[in-house]
């Protein structure tokens, strides 16, 4: 379904050519959840955030569904961005708006649906984020683990193909990480497809059908959780975990 | 310099056009009912009938009549203007219609007697009169103080900070009228100077038949009646001078009323103008930054932003009336003024409203994006309303400072609030009195203003401020 190849990203810091990502070739297939770990500054986000184009690579190619998606002329990013949901660790809420504008603002825009059932659904989608009576409120006044439900209602709505976590948690006290990774368990347990950077290691073991560790912006070991948890092959993977 | 001939234009358009500065009476002022009146009025009246046109009439900033005439907006000058060198290389001068001298005014308990006692001294003067030139160039004299009022010199006098003025004698008795107690006019008559009208260079055929006018009016014995009526008038005037100035404040509030509501079209028009300029030039900018488009625009953007920042507005104001809109034949001062003072503004509406959508986190952008949504659904629907939270503070006090700023417009003739008052000063050779109430009227606009837009405030966001 989503696929890079010889992807580079460079970033420009104080006027020095800082190599993000240097060169993944990967393929990801409908229904896998794939979990995405490894050390801080490793390219993890960076490596999301080229697979919507949020960042542009430097070099190399990204496929959704067989289309290049990296190359801008027969490609139109926003109609592919539709079909890849994204959570941030920030959350991202659009502050002037209230939870349900916040959710059903880009299908109206974009008239996936007409207006009535959109807001069906996404009054629908808030019940089952437990958060039906929050529908008026504005984002300001909501928790973390609250917001992030949110934001994972607002990128459900538009019926992505796949969903990008980055580092859905990282933002979170405690006992709001465990309310949010339960939403997530229960899409995983639907069949979404999804991509998550994360620091859980115990949540990305129980979850994910395959892990993928980056370390100096490379894959350097692409496993099952099975395998990668309990016997990972390479030394830099073993290091990491020793430090558990 | 080719010959001109305004003549032939003269008598096609049917309307002879005469600049001035009203704010010299009994020459010429602007009375009660908001019309230019004098004795260089009544002149140029006789010299429009005697071509057969009608006559207009402007009036503008002293520095700035012989700019108009310059540039061909007006067809002659009549405001009490002397001849001089440095004029004569572009205007030519009529025969002289009236003589008079500069006189010293001094404390009545004052020892200064002529004009040997000057040296030395503390002199003040008006700017740009006959009065400064000669203290300027006599032996042994300080630089003279200059204002840019008569009434404000002899204020000056009277506070001990000065030890004379010199003004013309018509000006002198002026300004002792109701102050006769405190201050007085010496004997001596400075110097000899001759009241001309002024026409562009080498335009003979014009200045032959105003030429005649004069000469006609001096025979006839009409040009002594004009004197007569104007100068027995303002006699008449000071016999009770606070009688008078009560009486002046009162015939001049409809003058105020026209100023003020010249300054809040000006404010309110240029503001609209600058909002909607500036809004424009910071999302070119902003669309460059965000994904690389619209690169020219932003040149152009940034451009605009730092050449109206880095110049002063009264030059702009300069440049967009006697160059850019003349060379199109536009002489409105009204549309002049919004046009500068809108474009002015919009420099600095387009940095603040930069600085607000660049102050929205990243992270809204992004969130945008990610779900599908254009750039410009992203700007319409997430941050032109947060930022427009961020704005309007800062485009409030824009607004207030715009209104101040606003003041200036007077440099072209346009009767502003500000300019209002200088009128009434003209007329009362009162410094204070005028300047207060107009900067009391300023500051009641301003804290009506404030209170308004703290009202709006709270409705418009009540929501989602937190």
């Amino acid at each position: 379904m989503l696929a890079t190849k010889d992807l580079i990203k460079d970033f420009k810091i104080l006027n020095k050519k800082v190599r993000v990502i240097s060169g993944i070739t990967t393929q990801i297939n409908q229904g896998e959840r794939i979990a995405i770990i490894g050390p801080s500054g490793s390219g993890k986000s960076t490596f999301l955030r080229c697979l919507n184009g949020l960042e542009k690579a430097t070099s190399g190619s990204v496929f959704f569904k067989g289309k290049n998606i990296t190359s801008t002329r027969d490609c139109d990013i926003n109609e592919i961005r539709r079909h890849l949901g994204m959570v941030f660790q920030h959350f991202n809420l659009f502050a002037n708006l209230n939870v349900l504008q916040n959710i059903t603002l880009a299908p109206t825009k974009l008239k996936t649906k007409d207006k009535d059932k959109i807001k069906k659904e996404a009054i629908s989608l808030l019940k089952k984020m437990g958060l039906e009576d929050k529908a008026r409120v504005y984002p300001s006044s909501l928790s973390g683990g609250q917001k992030q439900r949110v934001a994972i209602a607002r990128a459900l709505i538009m019926n992505p193909d796949v969903i990008l976590f980055d580092e859905p948690t990282s933002a979170l006290d405690p006992e709001m990480i465990k309310e949010v990774l339960l939403v997530i368990k229960e899409l995983a347990k639907d069949g979404m497809t999804m991509l998550f950077v994360t620091h859980e290691m115990r949540f990305a073991q129980e979850v994910a059908s395959r892990v993928m560790f980056f370390d100096n912006g490379k894959i350097i070991e692409d496993a099952d959780p099975k395998e990668m948890f309990n016997a990972p092959q390479h030394p830099r993977v073993r290091e990491f975990f020793s430090k558990f | 310099m080719c010959a001109v001939d305004s003549i032939e234009k003269i008598k096609s358009t049917g309307q002879v056009k005469m600049i001035t500065n009203a704010e010299f009476p009994p020459f010429e002022f602007i009375d009660d009912k908001g019309d230019i009146k004098g004795i260089d009025i009544d002149i140029s009246q006789k010299i429009a009938e005697e071509i057969g046109v009608k006559l207009n009439i402007e009036s503008v900033s002293f520095d700035a009549i012989l700019l108009e005439l310059e540039s061909g907006s007006a067809d002659f000058a009549a405001a009490a203007m002397t001849s001089s060198e440095e004029r004569s290389q572009n205007f030519s001068f009529s025969d002289p219609y009236f003589t008079t001298t500069q006189r010293i005014l001094v404390k009545k308990e004052s020892k200064i007697k002529s004009s040997s006692d000057l040296v030395g001294k503390k002199i003040g003067v008006a700017i740009g009169t006959v009065g400064d030139s000669y203290c300027s160039s006599k032996e042994g004299f300080l630089e003279p103080v200059r204002f840019s009022k008569p009434a404000d010199a002899v204020s000056d006098l009277i506070n001990s900070r000065l030890d004379a003025v010199v003004v013309d004698d018509l000006t002198a008795d002026q300004l002792i009228s109701g102050k006769l107690d405190l201050i007085k006019k010496t004997e001596e008559n400075l110097t000899q100077e001759d009241y001309v009208i002024v026409v562009r260079k080498n335009d003979e055929n014009f200045l032959h038949i105003i030429n005649e006018v004069i000469a006609k009016l001096k025979d006839n014995g009409e040009l002594q009646k004009i004197f007569d009526n104007y100068l027995s008038a303002q006699t008449e005037n000071k016999k009770d001078p606070q009688v008078v100035a009560d009486n002046i404040y009162y015939k001049y509030s409809g003058l105020i009323l026209k100023g003020l509501k010249n300054t809040i079209l000006i404010t309110v028009f240029s503001l609209i103008v600058g909002v909607f300029l500036g809004t424009i030039m910071a999302l070119f900018r902003v669309a460059y930054k965000e994904n690389g488009r619209l690169k020219f625009l932003s040149l152009i953007s940034k451009f605009y932003v730092t050449v109206i920042r880095g110049t002063p507005v009264i030059v702009q104001l300069f440049i967009v009336y006697y160059v850019f809109l003349s060379r199109f034949g536009i002489s409105d001062k009204f549309l002049s003024a919004v046009l500068t003072f809108g474009v002015n503004s919009g420099a600095y509406v387009a940095e603040i409203v930069r600085s607000g959508i660049i102050s929205i986190d990243k992270g809204q952008f992004e969130a945008g994006y990610s779900l599908g949504l254009p750039y410009k659904d992203v700007m319409l629907n997430i941050i032109m309303p947060q930022a427009t939270r961020n704005i309007l503070p800062t485009l409030i006090s824009e607004f207030i400072s715009l209104l101040k700023e606003t003041s200036v417009v007077g440099i072209i003739g346009l009767t502003d609030l500000t300019r209002a008052g200088d009128v009434i000063r003209s007329v009362t050779y009162e410094a204070f009195t005028p300047l207060l109430i107009v900067a009391i009227i300023y500051l009641f606009i301003v804290i009506i203003f404030t209170k308004m837009i703290s009202l709006l405030k709270q409705r418009l966001f009540k929501h989602d401020i937190q």
